[in-house]
C-alpha cells in the first residue's frame, strides 16, 4: 500500500480490508522505522524474505517485541480489527510466524481473516 | 520448533540446569534457580508470598524438550485508591537470546504469557533504563519510572575508602583516598550536613522500639495511613509477616510510637558488606521499607536513622517513590543520588493507575517490594 494511502486511511473509524501485500508493505515500513528510526541507514534492504530474528535476523528480543506490537497497533488502526499476534498459537507453530516479514504478513492476514469472519458470523 | 510456556515442575530440573549451563557458557551471569525446598531452606524475605516459576520449553529439539527461557510471578494484593486487587511482580524474565539470537522470540513468549496469566503486572529494580529487561518492558508499552535513591554518609572516612561506585578508576580512587586521609572528606560531609540540616520538629514523645514481629498495632497504622497512598502492596500485619518473616535473621522491625500510640514502622538492615559492586566493604544501613501517616513519616525516618547510626553503620541508603517519603528524607538530612532502581507497570496496571489518576509519586514502592531486600 503506498504511504499516502496508508496515511489517508489511518483515521479512526475508517476501516480498510488489508490483504497480504498490504501487510507486507506495512510491516516493511515498521521494520525500517524500528531498525533505523533516524533513517540514516538508507541501504537497508527489507523485503518479504528479510529475517526478523535469528542468527542473521535484524532484531534482538526487544526489537522483535517492538515490531510485533507496532504491527498489531497499525493493523488495528487501518483495518479497525483488533488482533493479538503474539499468542500461544503463534508460539506453538513449528516454524515461527515471526521469522520473516513474509511469514509475519501471512500469519497476520490469517488473523485478520478470522477476525473478519467472527464479525460477520 | 514450538515454544510452550508452562509452570515449572521437578521433571524439568535437568532441562533447567542445562539452560543455566548454556547461559553460563555464553558468558551470562544470570542463573534461574528452581524453587527452594521450603522444609530445608533458610528463612528468606517474602517467603510467605506465593511465588510461581514458569519455563519456556522448546519442544522437538534434539534430546526432547529444552528450556529456552523462564520467569517468576510473585502474587501480591495491592491497594489501589481504595480497592484491593491482585497484582503480580514479574522477575527474572530471562531467555536464551542473551547468548543465542536464534531465541529472540522467546522473551516475547514469556512476556505475553505472563500478561495473559496476570495482566496486572509490575517489575522492580532492573538496574537502569538501558538494561535488557527495562527495554523489553518499554517495548511492550509498559510505563517505567525510576524510584529515587537517598543516602546519608555517617562515617566519611570509611565511606571514601570503600565506596566502590566512586572508586572505579585510578584517578577516582586516589581522589577518594585524599578525601579520606586528609580530612577533606569529613569537612565536605560536614558542609553538606550544614547545608542540608535535619529539620525534623522536636517531639520527645516519639519512641522507637525493636519488635520481633508485626502485631495488631501494624494493622492500626495501615488502616490509618492507607488512604494517603495511591498504589502500594498491602502493608497490614498479615502481609508484613509474609514479607518479613520473624525467622529472617539480621532484619530489624522498628515500631515507632508517639504518646504511646503506634504511628509508623520501618524495616531496617545493618549489613557488613564484602566486595559489594557499589558499596565495597562498607557497613551499610538500609531503610528497606516504611509506612506511616504523612505527618508522621519524618519521625519514623528520623528514629530509623538514629537507630542505624547507633549500630555503627557507615552509610544509610533507601529507595522511595511516594511523595510523603520523598519529602521526609531530605528533612532527615538525606540527599538524593542517581537511581537505577526502576518501577515498571504493565499496560493493564498503567491503565488502572491512569483511571484512578495515580501518578508516580502516589506509588509507594521501595526495596521491600519486588524481589525484596536483596543485595543490601
Amino acid at each position: 500500500m503506498p504511504d499516502f494511502l496508508t496515511f489517508s486511511l489511518s483515521f479512526p473509524g475508517i476501516d480498510v480490508d488489508m490483504d497480504r501485500s498490504d501487510l507486507i508493505s506495512l510491516i516493511i515500513k515498521i521494520v525500517r522505522d524500528i531498525h533505523d528510526p533516524s533513517g540514516a541507514v538508507r541501504k537497508l534492504v527489507v523485503d518479504e524474505k528479510t529475517r526478523l530474528f535469528g542468527q542473521d535476523g535484524l532484531f534482538d528480543s526487544v526489537g522483535l517485541v517492538s515490531v510485533i506490537l507496532a504491527v498489531e497497533q497499525d493493523v488495528s488502526n487501518v483495518s479497525g480489527k483488533a488482533i493479538t499476534i503474539a499468542d500461544e498459537r503463534a508460539m506453538s507453530q513449528t516454524r515461527s510466524p515471526f521469522l520473516t516479514v513474509g511469514s509475519l504478513a501471512t500469519y497476520t492476514a490469517e488473523l485478520l481473516q478470522e477476525a473478519g469472519a467472527q464479525e460477520n458470523g | 520448533m514450538t515454544i510452550r510456556v508452562i509452570e515449572y515442575a521437578e521433571e524439568w530440573s535437568d532441562a533447567l540446569a542445562a539452560f543455566n549451563a548454556r547461559l553460563a557458557a555464553g558468558g551470562s551471569k544470570i542463573c534461574f534457580s528452581p524453587p527452594a525446598d521450603r522444609d530445608v531452606a533458610v528463612p528468606t524475605f517474602h517467603q510467605g508470598l506465593k511465588e510461581t516459576r514458569y519455563v519456556a520449553l522448546e519442544e522437538g529439539s534434539a534430546g526432547g524438550s529444552a528450556v529456552r527461557g523462564a520467569y517468576v510471578l510473585k502474587s501480591q494484593d495491592f491497594w489501589i485508591s481504595g480497592d484491593v486487587i491482585p497484582v503480580a511482580d514479574i522477575s527474572l524474565p530471562v531467555s536464551e537470546a542473551i547468548v543465542d539470537r536464534s531465541y529472540s522470540h522467546v522473551a516475547m513468549a514469556l512476556l505475553f504469557n505472563a500478561q495473559k496469566r496476570q495482566p496486572m503486572l509490575y517489575g522492580l529494580g532492573m538496574g537502569g533504563f538501558k538494561e535488557p529487561v527495562a527495554r523489553l518492558f518499554k517495548a511492550a508499552g509498559w510505563q517505567l519510572f525510576s524510584v529515587p535513591f537517598y543516602f546519608q554518609i555517617i562515617r566519611p572516612f570509611a565511606f571514601f575508602r570503600n565506596i566502590a561506585y566512586l572508586r572505579n578508576t585510578i584517578v577516582r580512587r586516589i581522589a577518594c583516598d585524599i578525601l579520606a586521609y586528609s580530612g577533606l572528606g569529613c569537612l565536605a560531609v560536614a558542609a553538606a550536613k550544614f547545608l542540608h540540616p535535619r529539620r525534623v520538629p522536636l517531639r520527645e514523645s516519639v519512641a522507637a522500639e525493636v519488635v520481633d514481629d508485626f502485631g495488631p498495632w501494624a494493622d492500626e497504622v495501615w488502616e490509618e495511613g492507607k488512604a494517603h497512598y495511591g498504589l502500594c502492596s498491602l502493608r497490614d500485619a498479615a502481609t508484613l509477616r509474609k514479607m518479613y518473616p520473624p525467622q529472617v535473621p539480621n532484619c530489624v522491625r522498628l515500631k515507632i510510637s508517639a504518646e504511646g500510640r503506634p504511628i509508623g514502622w520501618s524495616v531496617l538492615l545493618n549489613t557488613a558488606l564484602a566486595g559489594h559492586a557499589h558499596f565495597g566493604n562498607l557497613r551499610l544501613g538500609s531503610i528497606v521499607d516504611c509506612f506511616a501517616m504523612p505527618e508522621n513519616a519524618a519521625y519514623v525516618l528520623d528514629r530509623s536513622r538514629e537507630y542505624l547510626v547507633r549500630q555503627g553503620v557507615d552509610l544509610i541508603v533507601s529507595n522511595q517513590s511516594h511523595r510523603v517519603w520523598r519529602k521526609a528524607f531530605p528533612l532527615c538530612g538525606f540527599v538524593t543520588g542517581p537511581s537505577n532502581f526502576l518501577f515498571a507497570s504493565s499496560k493493564a496496571l498503567t491503565k488502572s493507575m491512569q483511571e484512578e489518576r495515580i501518578f508516580p509519586d502516589d506509588v509507594h514502592v521501595n526495596r521491600g517490594d519486588g524481589d525484596g531486600p536483596i543485595n543490601l
